[in-house]
């Protein structure tokens, strides 16, 4: 039994940093990641708390659930948690993290091609959206889309992003909704600027059939 | 500058990626092209509606509570007990446990399993013969078959000995040294021709006839 204790004391992870160091927050990624590494999980909250909420809104724009971009960037937290020791730093840490998100996203996807069920929840939008310039103008128009409330048009979006295949909808979804640059989705998907432009001209010309009502 | 080539670099274009001469060229051919134009402003916005999906957020605690949940699983995902574990653990309470038979004498014969089955495995190894090439000349006369050359054959063999008859020539296997070969079936890891042999020096008269025995 001394054995057993033994090896567990040797596999338990250090305890969950209860409160966060407050330097650590100004420090960059490489810094956080060389910490990580030695084992300091106080620095591995902190890239957690950097990238989740952009890695949520990918996963979540991508799945179009709650529940499964939860627990897709849990499973993709914890691999990375795992392996940062074969991190090294060829690409920012940003880059690795994305990668992996999206990988674990595009196989969860290919799984669950045939759910039916992954539906976005329509109380999500921030009501913010209200007052978005381009919201505002869309539903100004005395078109039969100025009855079409915030609702109809989150659904319509939601049902035309998950039309697209995941590719397109990835590029779409890096591009349009996150902002990213072209040479930025290249790298983390691994494929030619050429690619991501010809993947956002398709994805947009599907768009702008099934959003034929608005545009 | 055609209609393709603009439409995939409008975003190029509104970035500010493309400028000079290029990105000229490119707002002539929409100002004077209705097509690029249309799908210009399509495209815009579309673009414009689908940022709107900015606005659909986690909420505003939902990064304390993946922290948290994270931590659990990290937690229980570490400390389940590994295989290795697993085993040591069973051993120790195994030996601690109060079973009738006695503890050593099952232990021995488990033990005693394994050590037979270690030395039958090695017993059979060894046994093996060494593989062999034996050239003879063939029985299609009276005269006995003569061995010509016997070459060891290291590597895998598809059978222990294989035996090659060659024509029958006497003046030829007195006066020619006893050929080396050896068949392309014995090289490691290549799927082997048929009847070819490697540095024979004798040529039978035909590959195919009866007297060529794999």
């Amino acid at each position: 039994m001394r054995l057993v204790a033994q090896i567990r004391s040797t596999f338990t992870p250090p305890a969950p940093a209860t409160e966060m160091e407050p330097d650590l927050r100004h420090e960059d990624d490489e810094a956080l990641v060389t910490r990580a590494q030695r084992g300091q999980m106080a620095a591995f909250d902190v890239l957690i708390e950097r990238y989740h909420p952009r890695l949520y809104a990918t996963v979540y724009h991508m799945t179009g659930s709650h529940e499964d971009a939860n627990d897709l960037l849990q499973d993709v937290f914890i691999k990375a948690y795992r392996s940062l020791h074969s991190f090294k730093g060829q690409s920012s840490f940003y880059t690795w993290i994305y990668r992996i998100t999206i990988n674990r996203t595009l196989n969860f996807l290919k799984r669950h091609r045939r759910r039916s069920d992954r539906q976005t929840s329509l109380d999500d939008a921030d009501r913010a959206i209200e007052h978005d310039p381009d919201f505002v103008e869309l539903m100004s128009h005395d078109t039969p889309r100025r009855a079409a409330g915030l609702r109809e048009l989150q659904q319509r979006l939601n049902e035309a992003l998950q039309q697209l295949s995941e590719p397109h909808r990835l590029v779409v979804t890096l591009h349009d909704v996150q902002g990213m640059t072209h040479p930025d989705i290249a790298k983390i998907m691994r494929c030619s600027e050429g690619t991501v432009r010809s993947r956002l001209f398709y994805a947009r010309q599907q768009l702008q059939k099934l959003l034929s009502d608005y545009v | 500058m055609n209609c393709r080539t603009v439409q995939r670099w409008l975003d190029d274009l509104a970035d500010g990626r493309i400028a000079g001469p290029q990105a000229d060229q490119m707002r002539q051919h929409i100002a004077e092209c209705t097509d690029c134009r249309v799908f210009s402003q399509r495209t815009a916005r579309v673009q414009r509606l689908i940022a709107l999906k900015r606005y659909e957020q986690p909420a505003p605690n939902a990064t304390e509570q993946f922290l948290a949940e994270f931590h659990q699983r990290l937690a229980a995902i570490t400390q389940r007990p590994s295989w290795g574990e697993r085993l040591a653990e069973g051993w120790t309470a195994w030996l601690a446990g109060g079973w009738p038979i006695p503890r050593l004498a099952l232990a021995g014969v488990a033990a005693l399993f394994v050590v037979t089955g270690v030395a039958f495995t090695v017993r059979q190894r060894r046994q093996t013969a060494p593989a062999t090439v034996v050239l003879r000349t063939p029985s299609v006369t009276n005269a006995p078959a003569q061995v010509l050359a016997v070459a060891p054959v290291t590597g895998f063999v598809p059978q222990p000995q294989l035996t090659v008859a060659v024509p029958a020539n006497p003046a030829m296997a007195v006066s020619e040294p006893a050929p080396v070969f050896a068949p392309a079936a014995v090289r490691l890891g290549e799927r082997s021709p048929r009847y070819v042999l490697d540095r024979l020096t004798i040529t039978p008269a035909s590959y195919d006839g009866p007297n060529v025995q794999f």
